[in-house]
């Protein structure tokens, strides 16, 4: 049984580890470091708990009772995912995820009757068996357990200087339609005006994709190639963005820290990636302090750029930020 | 007639069914034909129209961008209290609310057991094996009986929600009203329709058993009763959706004359397959959890096996309908995108997010427990020992992938912790957060669920076709083709633009589906004349199982429960999206607690209503003992002759 | 015995229900709760279905933005909603705004009323006002309609008087209350139906109501009804084209862009109601900031002994006289030209594209003295570099250059300093 278990704890760090995998090569540059030494280290510790189980299995020749390994795989996910994990995953999340693998322990130990049979053997012989071990472990059971939650009701109760949780959408809704410099902008139907191919005809997203790698400032770039150029001398230049969201745009510029949320990281699949450029345009036109109500507390600290910026500007930085960091922004059939 | 006649013979059967099923077809565009005549007639009135004066006002459809003539009144601009009733400080909406989940509930569940008892009956009839003919035939019996009571509380409720309307929501109520009045009469026209087949239907079934010829036409029925049951559905799928997505009026809310542009809004479709395919995976719950509770509560083995094989046999009809269920539903939230993409953030990112994770928490139940109970079933089969071993192992699939399916792209946390993470996406649980890894983890679980059944009905069989051990490999093939090929996609999706990202979708979906079809299909054919180790010991399955069945049940309550929630909430302050606003002071989407509590609570009344029928159910049981102990003895022994019937 | 056992199947099934219908919830209750509140619906009220109070109460939201200005101005607020009347109007003692006739008149029985400012409320003086001498003068003076308006001063009653004043502010103008040198003939205020302010017909007769009904007594309010007096037709028709667009971002504010060439920029910032600048023919008139010759003044300016102080204090940083006019515009506060007072609005910095803010610069930089002496426009007296006209010794027509007395120009630098956002009343 205990090979099954050490299988169970391998195969959830392999795909830990896989996915992380994946991810460092998914061209998130920002993380390559972090996302290797962290494969790394899941890596070796996969291998020292195949060790161990060898050891233990092979050759001390311990047999685990159901019980006993339903608790081990406990405390392993735990350990995988508070500390093993890095960075550090929020409470929340955390709690989640141990739901879930209590309730996928409880399945595992009941799922065919002889495991059942094993699991509930022993609870069962502690409650009701009349031999001394049954009655000394009854005895310590039943005291531990008011002891257990006067523990855990104390621990709620006692006064404690917490931040609160903070519940962030980070994408709210936006309106159906905004008002930038006096024109009515339909935020369902608009395009990027700047995404064109040389004959000025909108470039359907996906196919700048031959651009990416090419130098914006060669003299034969292409027509979006030298939108991309302006929108990058806006983002470096005229507005200043990288002092926020870094100079490789992935949150980390100069004065990011200093905000609460950080800016956002466009170099994060979850960011710009995930959403619709005119999303995006609504969010750099009207800034923090258009985000909806539903979205609080939402202290962003991003400008509403429409005062500073002109629509063409801010249309070319979201098109130089797409090119950089080399996503699509989400469309919906043609 | 002699056709007809032909028909019953026995060697002709399977072309009777196909002939009975193209009729079903045929029959489901019947209420087109009323909608287009009245189509037709509004262009045909306009010129008239014209000629006698000028009054004619044009003006174009809100979402299709056609011209029509103005024939009705602008939306009201609707002002509290004026236009609403109240009870007291009591949330309005909260009470019509629940008029209308219970409403939707009880009408959900009996128009979905005539589906099932009409695929029953047909494949009771289709049987060779007389005693299985009965056991089927007897069982569809049951289920209608169980609709019946169910269906005048359908109605009753029915009526509790129009006047709950009327009385709160009278303003609203009568625009709609006046838009989709002829198709309001329709409705109610149906409704008497059906209430006269399934009386017919039910009372006659023991007369029409009698000939063969008889039983076709009893089959018939049951196909005319769904038919108008589905055209019911359909209309009143139809309102909702016109709130949700208005067509065929103008900005201002004024009817354009054509009904069918109305009814033909730019979500109705999704929804509708969706609802009907959400109703069957419910009915087939509740009957599941009917069953099981007869099988906890019975008292002789031969009830026992009864209800044991009942509950697997519903909950089976579910099951069928429950796995398309997240194709459906995913096709709709295109839709939705589509339609407004501010809807679509308000559901998946916005406002509506965490009910979208509670939503997500239902399915991942469903399937976990459907698996779970799959497996503890497999304790009733002999030689299913075989494969315990590698229950285990799909239990971690299923777990990694439910985790996987469960992790929120917007995670809630202190300010410390988000400085901790370095933003606000993690850098490695953030991937799972994002559409390529959901699909491929609710994939892997579609999948996983099919291997298991495929295992559980191998479980007490061994092939004996010569090409059993090709069909083995191939078999093996198709399930880790389908899982390699969905895993790649999953992770190719990461680097590549989201248009091509969702077009991904679909092939993942073919490979689940194949595993679905060509699996269970080359499965089947491999176990023909399979050697048995035993028969299914129906009967002595586990009370965990059982229980089971329950948190099924109820989980595909909530889960109508919580997604009619969603559907709703999303009009925001909206009666109809953008052209009638909510002015009462209930306009607000309430916090999800709320919601939950209500849903819980919702939940609750309809089971304790259920009780009531089932009670009703079992209070016609008593007489029978007697005549059916007179038949039993000619059963096959130790088993399957159902008890208690009609 | 079956009994009981089937009672306790019951039983331990409800059980399970109840506990997995308690998990369901409980979950729901863990996650984190939002309440999506409608937003508030654009207004579009049928008057005649409102009550006077609910009419009321609607003004105040318009004048203050909130329902309690009382508790606003306690936490030293200055409450002011869409009509944007506090900032000129004084509605409350402890509220400071003097540029415009005071509407407080709240009740006589207060006795922290020194001034005697609340022994007769707007209501009572509005039914004067059309009987006055002055109200005649306006009367034959503007017999053909006011220029901008187009409507003919004819209010008959105290509230036609109150409607009118908010369409046609020059149509009566409180004496001592006008832009000076305008003998008391044009007012301050802007249109209040047409932009900025844009308030519907709806609103407005709100906002009258509210002036009326300030002392409490409903019965006076006549808003509704003096307006359809007032215009000859009925309240509410048209009420179409009120509505407004559904989705269009609020509080979107005028921002000078780089499209607009520099006489639009300087209209939509209202820059010449404080300077005069050559070349813009609507900036002839400002007095209160200085004379915009930059080509002549910026390269000075960033030489000046008062320039270097500041630089060395970390204050400015303007090293070109580009430079120094975009710090000028977006930081006015960072260095006053002596002879002047730090009365600049400070908002430019949000009002401004990059583009825009460079082109008005490079404009600026172009005019010169030369050019402001052949406009003939001069600097104000109370510049240190003294007359344009005297230094260059130029005929010029000395009757078009308005000489303004030190009072003068204080009452108008009090004005626009506490203008706000509203750069017409500074007019």
């Amino acid at each position: 049984m205990m090979k099954q278990i050490v299988f169970l704890i391998t195969l959830v760090i392999g795909f830990l580890a896989a996915s992380q995998m994946a991810f460092a090569g998914g061209g998130a540059t920002g993380f390559i470091n972090a996302g290797t030494f962290a494969l790394v280290i899941e890596l070796g510790v996969a291998l020292f708990v195949v060790f161990l189980a060898w050891i233990v299995k092979d050759k001390l020749k311990i047999g685990i009772p159901k019980l006993l390994q339903g608790v081990f795989i406990w405390i392993a996910a735990y350990i995988v995912f508070r500390v093993i994990l890095q960075p550090p995953i929020p409470f929340t999340l955390l709690a989640v995820y141990m739901g879930i693998i209590t309730i996928a322990i409880f399945l595992y130990c009941s799922i065919d009757p002889d495991s059942w049979e094993q699991f509930s053997e022993p609870i069962r012989a502690m409650l009701q068996d009349d031999t001394g071990k049954a009655k000394a472990y009854r005895y310590v059971t039943f005291t531990a357990l008011p002891l257990l939650i006067g523990f855990g009701t104390y621990s709620k109760m006692v006064p404690k200087f917490e931040e609160p949780v903070e519940l962030r959408t980070v994408h709210p809704a936006p309106p159906a339609s905004i008002n930038v410099h006096g024109e009515i902008i339909d935020l369902q139907r608009v395009l990027n005006p700047f995404r064109v191919d040389n004959e000025g005809k909108y470039l359907d997203v996906g196919k700048e994709v031959g651009d990416f790698k090419n130098n914006p400032f060669a003299e034969d770039a292409s027509q979006y190639l030298k939108n991309v150029k302006e929108g990058g001398e806006i983002f470096f230049g005229t507005a200043g963005c990288m002092f926020c969201h870094g100079d490789n745009l992935d949150g980390k510029g100069m004065f990011a820290f200093a905000f609460n949320p950080i800016p956002a990281n466009f170099a994060d699949p979850g960011t710009i990636a995930q959403l619709q450029e005119n999303f995006v345009f609504w969010r750099v036109t009207k800034g923090g302090p258009g985000v909806p109500r539903e979205t609080f507390p939402w202290a962003s600290a991003m400008p509403p750029w429409e005062k500073h910026l002109t629509k063409d500007e801010m249309w070319k930085v979201i098109l130089f930020e797409y090119w950089h960091t080399e996503f699509f922004p989400r469309t919906f059939g043609s | 007639m002699s056709f007809l006649k032909g028909l019953c013979h026995p060697k002709r059967m399977k072309w009777g069914a196909v002939a009975l099923l193209g009729l079903f077809g045929l029959l489901l565009l019947l209420p087109l034909m009323p909608i287009q005549a009245i189509a037709d007639e509004a262009p045909a009135g306009a010129p008239a129209a014209t000629e006698g004066a000028t009054a004619v006002e044009k003006a174009k459809d809100v979402h299709w961008k056609i011209e029509g003539i103005v024939s009705g009144p602008p939306a009201p601009k609707l002002k509290y209290p004026d236009n609403y009733g109240t009870y007291g400080t009591f949330q309005s909406r909260t009470l019509i609310w629940v008029a209308n989940q219970q409403h939707l509930y009880f009408g959900s569940f009996v128009l979905a057991v005539p589906m099932f008892v009409l695929v029953m009956e047909l494949v009771g009839m289709l049987q060779k094996d007389k005693r299985m003919a009965k056991k089927y035939d007897d069982l569809a019996h049951e289920f209608m009986k169980i609709s019946l009571t169910a269906y005048s509380i359908t109605a009753i409720l029915g009526g509790v929600l129009i006047f709950t309307f009327l009385a709160l929501y009278p303003g609203f109520f009568m625009y709609l009203a006046g838009i989709f009045r002829p198709v309001m009469h329709i409705y109610a026209l149906l409704f008497i329709l059906e209430s006269g087949i399934l009386y017919v239907y039910y009372y006659g079934w023991d007369r029409m058993n009698e000939s063969a010829y008889l039983k076709w036409c009893h089959l018939s029925l049951s196909v005319l009763l769904n038919t108008v049951g589905l055209i019911l559905m359909f209309f009143a799928n139809t309102w909702v959706a016109f709130m949700q997505s208005p067509s065929g009026v103008d900005e201002q809310g004024r009817f354009l004359g054509n009904i069918w542009m109305a009814i033909h809004t730019p979500l109705v479709i999704p929804i509708v397959v969706h609802r009907i395919l959400g109703n069957a995976a419910f009915g087939g719950g509740v009957v599941a959890a009917y069953a099981a509770y007869r099988l906890l509560a019975a008292k002789s083995p031969e009830e026992k096996a009864h209800y044991d094989w009942m509950s697997y046999t519903a909950m089976f009809m579910g099951v069928l309908n429950l796995i398309p269920l997240p194709f459906a539903g995913y096709w709709l939230m295109r839709e939705v995108y589509a339609y407004r993409q501010q809807m679509g953030i308000t559901l998946m990112g916005g406002l509506l997010a965490w009910v979208f994770i509670m939503q997500a928490t239902m399915i991942a139940t469903l399937f976990v427990t459907l698996n779970y109970y799959l497996w503890t079933a497999m304790g009733r089969m002999p030689g299913a020992e075989r494969y315990y071993k590698y229950f285990k192992y799909m239990l971690l699939v299923l777990i990694v992938s439910t985790l996987t399916w469960l992790t929120p792209h917007t995670l809630v946390m202190t300010p410390a912790e988000l400085k901790a993470m370095g933003g606000a996406q993690h850098p490695v649980v953030g991937n799972y957060g994002v559409m390529s890894a959901k699909n491929t983890a609710i994939n892997t679980i579609i999948t996983t669920t099919v291997l298991c059944f495929c295992i559980y009905q191998r479980a007490n069989k061994v092939p004996t076709v010569k090409w059993a051990r090709i069909g083995n490999l191939a078999l093996a093939a198709i399930f880790v083709g389908a899982e390699l090929n969905i895993l790649f996609l999953g992770i190719y999706g990461y680097y590549i633009p989201a248009n091509v990202r969702i077009g991904l979708s679909v092939p993942q979906v073919c490979s689940t589906l194949s595993t679905l079809f060509i699996g269970v299909t080359l499965n089947t054919m491999m176990l023909k004349n399979a050697r048995s180790l035993g028969e299914v010991r129906w009967g002595q399955m586990s009370v965990r199982g059982a229980y089971a069945l329950f948190l099924l049940a109820v989980a595909f309550t909530w889960t109508m429960a919580v997604m009619g929630y969603i559907r709703s909430s999303v009009r925001l302050h909206w009666h109809v999206n953008e052209i009638m606003r909510d002015a009462s002071p209930w306009a607000f989407t309430n916090p999800i607690g709320y919601a939950g509590n209500i849903n819980s609570m919702n939940v609750l009344i309809f089971w304790t209503m259920l009780l009531f029928v089932f009670w009703l159910g079992s209070l016609t049981d008593k007489k029978v003992p007697a005549k059916v102990k007179e038949a039993a003895p000619e059963g096959i022994v130790g088993e399957t002759i159902p008890v208690a019937s009609h | 015995m079956e009994k009981g056992k089937k009672k306790s199947i019951i039983l331990k099934v409800g059980v399970w229900y109840v506990f997995i219908l308690a998990v369901f919830a409980g979950y729901t209750n863990w996650l984190p709760q939002i309440r999506g509140d409608a937003p508030e619906a654009a207004v579009a009220v049928d008057v005649a279905s409102v009550s006077v109070e609910d009419l009321k109460e609607m003004g105040a939201k318009i004048i203050f933005g909130t329902n309690d200005p009382e508790g606003a101005l306690a936490r030293g607020e200055n409450p002011a909603g869409k009509g944007q009347c506090p900032l000129c109007h004084q509605f409350f003692l402890d509220q400071k705004a003097d540029r415009c006739p005071n509407l407080i008149a709240l009740s006589t029985e207060n006795t922290a009323d020194p001034e005697g400012l609340l022994k007769i409320t707007e209501e009572q003086r509005s039914h004067k006002r059309p009987l006055t001498a002055v109200y005649d003068k306006f009367k034959t003076k503007l017999v053909s309609g006011e220029t901008n308006s187009g409507i003919t001063p004819h209010a008959r009653s105290g509230g036609e008087y109150l409607i009118e004043s908010e369409y046609c502010p020059n149509c009566f103008v409180v004496p001592g209350y006008a832009v000076k040198g305008t003998d008391d003939m044009v007012s301050p205020m802007p249109i209040i139906n047409k932009p900025p302010i844009e308030l519907t017909d709806t609103e407005i007769v709100a906002v009258v109501t509210f002036l009326q009904t300030r002392d409490g007594d409903m019965s006076k309010a006549t808003a509704k009804d003096s307006w359809e007096s007032y215009f000859g037709k009925k309240l509410g028709e048209g009420a179409k084209a009120e509505q407004a667009a559904g989705g269009a971002a609020p509080g979107s504010t005028t921002v000078a862009l780089d499209t607009d060439t520099p006489e639009q920029i300087v209209t939509k910032m209202g820059c010449f109601a404080c300077h005069k600048i050559p070349g813009i023919a609507v900036a002839k008139i400002g007095m209160v900031g200085p004379l915009l010759i930059e080509g002549t003044n910026a390269v000075n300016r960033i030489k000046s002994p008062e320039y270097k102080k500041a630089m060395a204090e970390g204050k400015v940083h303007a090293t070109t006289p580009k430079d120094y006019i975009m710090e000028s515009i977006v930081n006015p506060g960072a260095f006053i030209v002596p002879g002047f007072n730090d009365d600049m609005l400070k908002d430019f910095a949000t009002k401004f594209t990059f583009a825009a803010l460079s082109k008005m610069a490079d404009y600026l930089l172009e005019q010169t003295a030369e050019k402001a002496i052949k406009e003939g426009l001069d600097r104000l007296p109370n510049e240190k570099e003294g007359s344009l006209m005297k230094s260059a010794k130029v005929q010029t027509n000395q009757n078009k250059v308005h000489v303004v007395s030190k009072e003068e120009v204080r009452d108008q630098v009090s004005m626009v300093s506490k203008g706000g956002q509203n750069h017409k009343e500074a007019l």
